[in-house]
């Protein structure tokens, strides 16, 4: 078949990086392609070149045949290009028909005045040709993150395109949303469309996808049809180095008998009902559920101390949390979910956002360098690779090496209770690994860790004990061997 | 290919320095284009002369630079230094002068207790807050003198106005001063880390285990506690406390610290580049003066600096 879309010797650089080193690769109508790689590796940035938002330095895109040049975005819907960002972009006060419409609503007749009837009408039967269930009249804000993406498809349909860049669309999508985002691209497929699908995600790739193109280090690895590969053959590619992810659990180690938090009834509004719950020295308890089920909610407001009622005992001793800072007084430590928005403070460099609250030492002439050498000794334990040392703008990381400056302001810190949210959400493989490795470390000592995540491979692979959350409840409670994804996604859906 | 590669990073490592430290290049070329153009500029007495206006302003801006680092605004800071002025002006009728000073200055502080407070607890934009407040606290300073100026200081009083260390005049000492405490804070202590980290991202910070409310509230209490300083100085050096001075200080109090490279947005800013922008004014208010050119023209070059300011922070930040 003829390809659709192809690139010529694409090239893009960023001041002294090289994002995209002359790759050239064919995509074909009516297929979904996915294009992997570990973060940095220039997919991303494939798509942006693709969609108008960057432009390349050398190199050529064709489409249906011709040579175009893709001046910006509002040029790549002309021609028939869409992109769904990893941060999805939309006004959130603003309606899903006016976010779908934007510039393009429907005026009443000839008058400069909107007809409102008719922009919703059209958004409505629009997203309930694609079976989504979403109200055309509500506000942006008020959907979750998967229903945002799909309304980023239905304005890709909408505005006709035939190609559609998605980027990272499952990145907080809970397993039934995702379901529901793969028959919506298999129908976008039957309607002779190129979907683009960029995903850290193996298991999703090799599952959506028919054809496969790997990038590493801004350099095309190879295409591949989806049905030749398998995870293991998919991650050699990516990271040119097989890692062996150790999913045999230790045995549970003889535990103390007093628990280091106990949890009892907490009550955090309707998300968080009543939840009771250990966690001993030594071991990594994992906490799955899907969205909405009041896990995130749950580690929200231990961590915050914004609960309603219930009780937090740390060694037996009762603990009122009123602050973030007053639960690291009671010995937890805790790194958010989303590192830029709750992590990270990306205009400061490495050294102070390990530091970030206190800086080291206390004779204050001399506290640069003391705190330049403990940050040092920290982020090495991570594996941190900075270019530029301790002293790097972390906003000018990849991912995965930001997750490790967390890890590694979570190091410093030292509590006695780690609480880790989506430690390695969207981070590569290879930082993924070492981010586990450390967190086993961490738990051989006398800490203990509460890890709360989306990836129910990630629970299943890490974890001594799981909870599963359901409806605001913990539903179910897996210990050792009886933890396997199976069970874990029954108790997730079971009502 | 490798030489044009090199060519490029020069070149933005340029563009990248200019836009840092441009401020600077265009301050020292200022001073050379007075120092040749201006009788008189180059003197040692001109130098002082130049510094001793900017230091009112330039103590309150280092205050400012506090509460832009944390991404907030104080409009009220103008207002703040007439209170200053006329509290200390009354008090050192009645009482001896450090008192005096310290109950001018611990009122003016309160104020800026109050504009966090409102800004944190009540979850006010500080932007609406503040300019309540500029209002209320002029309104304050005029009722309590009456609106007139307050006459009769005794040399004592006067003493912080007029006096002199060697050459230098004290509130040039103060000036510097204040500058050394507030690098130190913003560098050294615990307190200065958190600044940056509230205004780089809030969030983060009171995760992080910051306590943001705290934070903020100190920053706009600094503020206002270096106003009422530079209030009183004001006061002494005019020998009045007046209740209508100061009228559109704020601008060049925030002019002085956007200029010196504090972004507005937050979490990215220096005290000294903040004092390097308030010379930036001074020298061309001063030159300007002294080329006798009408003083409406200084207020339309002060404007258009504060714009070019804002328009190379945003730059720098697209760079990274």
């Amino acid at each position: 078949m003829d390809a659709i879309l192809s690139l010529q010797r694409i090239t893009k650089r960023f001041a002294a990086t090289t994002a995209l080193d002359s790759v050239s690769v064919a995509f074909e109508p009516g297929t979904v392609h996915g294009l992997c790689g570990e973060n940095g590796a220039g997919k991303s940035t494939l798509g942006k070149v693709v969609t108008g938002v960057h432009q390349p330095d050398e190199g050529t895109i064709t489409l249906r045949g011709e040579e175009v040049v893709v001046a910006s975005p509002r040029r790549a819907l002309e021609l028939g290009v869409s992109m769904t960002h990893q941060e999805t972009l939309f006004v959130p006060e603003l309606t899903v028909t006016e976010n779908v419409l934007m510039t393009t609503l429907p005026l009443r007749g000839r008058l400069p005045m909107i007809s409102w009837k008719k922009a919703y009408e059209t958004v409505q039967a629009l997203l309930d040709e694609l079976s989504m269930k979403i109200d055309a009249r509500a506000r942006m804000r008020t959907l979750s993150v998967a229903q945002t993406v799909m309304v980023s498809i239905a304005r890709a349909v909408y505005y006709n395109s035939d190609v559609i860049v998605l980027d990272e669309p499952t990145a907080s999508f809970s397993f039934n949303e995702v379901d529901l985002l793969f028959s919506l691209i298999k129908e976008l497929r039957e309607r002779g469309a190129l979907i683009i699908f960029i995903s850290h995600r193996l298991k999703e790739v090799l599952s959506v996808t028919d054809k496969v193109s790997v990038l590493r280090d801004g350099q095309l690895v190879g295409t591949a049809e989806t049905s030749t590969l398998d995870e293991d053959q998919l991650t050699l590619m990516m990271c040119g180095r097989e890692l062996a992810e150790r999913v045999d659990r230790d045995e549970r180690r003889a535990r103390a008998d007093e628990p280091l938090l106990s949890v009892r009834n907490l009550s955090a509004g309707d998300h968080v009902r009543g939840v009771s719950f250990d966690l001993y020295a030594g071991e990594i308890l994992g906490v799955a559920g899907l969205l909405g089920s009041g896990k995130d909610e749950l580690i929200h407001s231990l961590i915050t101390g914004d609960y309603d009622d219930g009780e937090v005992y740390v060694r037996g001793e009762k603990k009122v949390i009123r602050s973030p800072r007053g639960s690291q007084r009671v010995g937890m430590g805790y790194v958010p979910a989303d590192r830029h928005l709750d992590g990270l403070v990306g205009v400061l460099s490495v050294r102070e956002n390990v530091y970030l609250r206190a800086p080291v030492g206390w004779a204050a002439f001399t506290r640069h360098v003391l705190e330049r050498k403990s940050a040092r000794a920290v982020t090495d334990r991570t594996h941190l690779v900075a270019p530029k040392g301790v002293e790097q703008a972390v906003a000018t990381l990849s991912g995965g090496n930001q997750q490790k400056v967390l890890m590694s302001r979570i190091l410093a810190l030292d509590p006695e209770i780690f609480v880790l949210h989506e430690p390695t959400r969207g981070i590569d493989v290879g930082a993924k690994a070492e981010i586990h490795n450390l967190m086993r470390e961490v738990a051989s000592t006398d800490k203990g860790i509460l890890m709360c995540s989306s990836e129910t491979e990630e629970v299943i692979a890490l974890s001594d004990r799981v909870l599963v959350m359901n409806d605001g409840r913990i539903a179910a409670e897996f210990v050792g061997e009886e933890i396997n994804e199976d069970a874990v996604v029954r108790a997730s859906l079971s009502r | 290919m490798e030489a044009e590669k090199q060519g490029r990073g020069t070149l933005t490592w340029a563009l990248r320095f200019f836009l840092s430290y441009g401020f600077v290049i265009v301050l020292v070329l200022l001073t050379i284009a007075m120092a040749l153009t201006a009788p008189g500029f180059i003197t040692g007495r001109n130098i002082m002369n130049l510094l001793r206006q900017i230091s009112i302003t330039g103590i309150a801006a280092l205050g400012a630079t506090f509460v832009i680092l944390i991404g907030e605004i104080d409009l009220s800071v103008a207002s703040t230094i007439a209170l200053g002025g006329v509290i200390f002006a009354s008090l050192q009728f009645v009482m001896p002068v450090f008192f005096a000073m310290l109950l001018a200055l611990g009122f003016c502080t309160f104020i800026g207790v109050l504009n966090g407070l409102i800004t944190t607890k009540a979850k006010v934009a500080s932007f609406a807050v503040t300019l309540g407040m500029m209002g209320f606290v002029r309104g304050l300073a005029l009722l309590y003198a009456n609106g007139r100026p307050i006459y009769g200081f005794s040399d004592a009083a006067r003493w912080i106005g007029r006096a002199e260390v060697g050459p230098i005049p004290i509130p040039i000492v103060l000036l510097f001063l204040t500058l050394l405490a507030t690098y130190y804070v913003l560098r050294f202590t615990r307190y200065g880390r958190q600044v940056y980290a509230v205004g780089g991202n809030e969030s983060a910070a009171f995760l992080g285990g910051i306590n943001v409310h705290r934070v903020k509230i100190i920053a706009f209490s600094l503020a206002s506690f270096l106003a009422g300083l530079g209030g009183i100085i004001m006061s002494a050096r005019l020998g009045s406390g007046e209740p209508i001075a100061a009228q559109g200080y704020e601008f060049d109090v925030i002019a002085s610290v956007v200029i010196g490279g504090t972004s507005l947005r937050g979490g990215i800013g220096t005290v000294q580049g903040t004092l390097l922008g308030a010379l930036l004014m001074g020298v061309i208010v001063n030159g300007l003066n002294l080329q006798g050119v009408n003083p409406y023209w200084q207020q339309i070059v002060k404007g258009l600096i504060i714009v070019g300011a804002v328009i190379i922070d945003r730059q720098k930040r697209r760079l990274g």
